[in-house]
């Protein structure tokens, strides 16, 4: 398990971490969304989850 | 936390404080309502859309861009309540700007994974689907958990969020321990503060700690499917 994280998410393996990373980072930067909407609905859930982020 | 190309677009603190609180009323455009209404749906009571919303939804955004809002809402919620579940939050964090996730930097790996049992729902998202697929067959690969439990944490995510029958093979839900898989789920589904340390530690106990990784990671991915397939956003009959 990769621990070197102080909090966020941990990944099993180097390449399940680059997956969920090349996954994120192509929802953020393709598409037709606005950044500022994709961010609106981003907080809305960290705030009805009550999660830190 | 905030990423910096909303900020750098305009996305400011006043926006942030309309949307903890009396959003609705707000001066926000209509288009943020519906996908602010959708999202308060999409993670407080999945299942059909309202025909109000369903009608709301499709007057401002295309299929394709309602894609990427339910696939989107789908890695936000499933990932923090993943977050949430390990218990990996942070204790305390000031208001902090990171950089927006970048492009990646290759192509994605030109495998074949068919078109698989979800692709009705990365139509309009190919390349999004291709990256969506290559981590569930790493995950469902890792091979920390037993054979047949995935398939019984991913039906029965299918049950309690689309209202899927459990075949009658599955009828008999596996045990964590003295935990009862179910109960796993339910609490992921719907409170994830019910997931305890002394869950985890039970967790590690039978399948180590790369077991616990798996079972968060499969109920991340699939809680976020099963909640856009619940709210037939994109596979419902056309509104009236």
């Amino acid at each position: 398990m990769d621990t070197h994280y102080r909090s966020g998410l941990l990944w099993p393996s180097p390449e399940i971490g680059r997956q969920f990373t090349d996954l994120y980072g192509l929802f953020w930067s393709d598409g037709e969304l606005t950044h500022q909407l994709k961010e609106a609905v981003r907080v809305r859930n960290a705030r009805i989850t009550d999660c830190g982020y | 936390m905030r990423f910096s190309l909303a900020r750098e677009a305009g996305f400011t603190e006043e926006e942030v404080q309309l949307i903890d609180g009396s959003w609705e009323s707000s001066p926000f455009p209509p288009d943020w309502i519906a996908a602010l209404k959708f999202t308060d749906h999409f993670i407080l009571t999945p299942g059909p859309l309202p025909f109000e919303l369903r009608n709301s939804l499709d007057r401002y955004f295309t299929k394709t861009q309602l894609s990427e809002l339910a696939v989107g809402i789908g890695l936000f919620h499933g990932f923090s309540k993943m977050l949430i579940g390990l218990g990996r939050e942070p204790e305390e964090m000031d208001t902090t700007i990171v950089p927006t996730p970048r492009k990646p930097d290759l192509p994605a790996a030109d495998i074949s994974l068919g078109d698989g049992e979800f692709a009705h729902l990365f139509k309009y998202l190919p390349s999004i689907k291709q990256r969506w697929q290559l981590l569930e067959k790493s995950v469902w690969n890792m091979g920390e958990l037993p054979e047949g439990m995935l398939d019984d944490i991913k039906e029965g995510l299918a049950t309690v969020l689309v209202g899927r029958q459990r075949t009658p093979e599955r009828n008999n839900i596996p045990l964590v321990g003295k935990v009862d898989v179910l109960d796993i789920i339910n609490a992921f589904v719907f409170n994830i503060r019910g997931i305890t340390s002394d869950l985890r530690e039970e967790i590690i106990d039978n399948y180590g700690s790369d077991g616990l990784l798996q079972l968060f990671l499969v109920l991340a991915l699939y809680d976020g499917v099963f909640r856009i397939e619940a709210t037939q956003v994109l596979t419902g009959p056309p509104s009236m």
